[in-house]
């Protein structure tokens, strides 16, 4: 679909959505515009636009 | 005596702080949980000047906030054994003097007042010693020695620091003034 | 410990100590006040330091290029700027050795010269 799908596997995806989430429940400011209110909708559509500022350090290679 | 120490901590970053300056929460966050403190091998933390670096920006599972490692300046001060050290007399008892060091408090037993015996004198709020005459009171300055320091981790304000002024050269800073009178005198 | 590290440190004049914490409380006169040991420490500070910042350290670097010198005790110096031998003695008392008569009149006449 796009380059975040490549870039992260699901569970790097799940764990970055979920992080996100709960930032954003407990009051981090929201870097996209939308009308939505559940944390995890929001979370979603910032991964979806690459603006989360999280990212994934692998431990092995 | 005062140091500038250069430390590293991590704080925590709660989520509602994220939009601001990194370098300024941090800052604010480091104040709110190293100044007024005390540490046993450090001192007392009296401020937090200057962020150098940071590092990282952990997330930890079930937590939303961040947490930071940073390297940063601070104000701290020691009350060092032994050390000689000016104040001013903040409080009198009848069981001694509270001398202000600095951020913190020494004590000034009665008994480490001078080579006298010292009565308090209850209605001048005044500790007198009975041959010389000497009198001490709130607002005093006094040049003592540390000789005893226990800091309290956990209650900073209840650290005890312990002074004396029976030897020479220590002692209120109008009797070290007349002293020094007195040997210049001597000297002619 | 309350912090994790401590990368390095510096002993500080009395006068210095007072600049840092005047710089502090200009910076932080508006939404957060000073704490109650920031309070206590800047007045103690500017009620003791008998010279300026800049006098003081460059007592100090003098002090230090006498024999045995030690930082800790050139900053002690610094702070109480003694004026007579006994003074200067009592900030020796716990050390392991004792000034002769040359060296109490060197460190005093420095102190002199800066106050």
């Amino acid at each position: 679909m796009d380059k975040f799908d490549k870039k992260y596997t699901r569970f790097e995806k799940a764990r970055i959505i979920g992080a996100r989430g709960l930032q954003i429940a407990m009051g981090a400011p929201v870097l996209i515009s939308t009308k939505s209110y559940d944390p995890i909708d929001i979370a979603m559509l910032e991964f979806e636009k690459g603006v989360i500022p999280i990212t994934v350090k692998r431990m092995s290679k | 005596m005062y140091k500038e120490m250069r430390l590293v901590d991590t704080v925590r970053i709660p989520p509602g702080k994220l939009g601001s300056k990194t370098e300024d929460v941090i800052k604010e966050a480091l104040e709110e949980k190293l100044e007024g403190r005390v540490d046993k091998t450090l001192g007392s933390i009296v401020a937090v000047t200057k962020v150098v670096g940071i590092e990282g920006g952990r997330i930890l599972a079930g937590d939303g906030g961040v947490y930071y490692t940073a390297t940063f300046d601070a104000l701290v001060y020691v009350p060092e054994m032994q050390g000689i050290t000016e104040g001013n007399i903040v409080e009198v008892a009848e069981f001694g003097a509270f001398v202000c060091l600095g951020p913190l408090d020494g004590l000034l037993h009665v008994s480490q007042i001078a080579d006298d015996y010292i009565s308090y004198d209850e209605k001048n709020a005044r500790l007198v010693g009975k041959e010389s005459g000497k009198s001490l009171a709130e607002g005093d300055s006094v040049r003592a020695r540390i000789v005893a320091v226990s800091l309290n981790e956990h209650e900073p304000r209840e650290s005890k620091i312990g002074l004396t002024m029976r030897q020479t050269a220590l002692g209120k800073l109008e009797w070290l003034e007349e002293m020094r009178k007195k040997e210049a005198e001597e000297a002619k | 410990m309350i912090v994790k590290e401590v990368v390095s440190e510096k002993l500080l004049t009395l006068a210095e100590a007072k600049n840092i914490l005047n710089r502090i409380k200009r910076a932080r006169t508006k939404e957060e006040e000073l704490r109650y040991e920031q309070r206590k420490a800047l007045e103690h500070a500017n009620k003791f330091a008998k010279i300026n910042a800049k006098s003081s350290r460059a007592l100090v670097d003098e002090l230090l290029k006498l024999e045995k010198m030690r930082e800790d005790i050139a900053i002690r110096i610094a702070d109480i700027m003694p004026k007579t031998r006994d003074e200067l003695r009592s900030i020796y008392a716990k050390e392991r050795y004792t000034l002769g008569e040359e060296e109490l009149e060197q460190i005093l006449n420095l102190v002199k010269k800066y106050s």
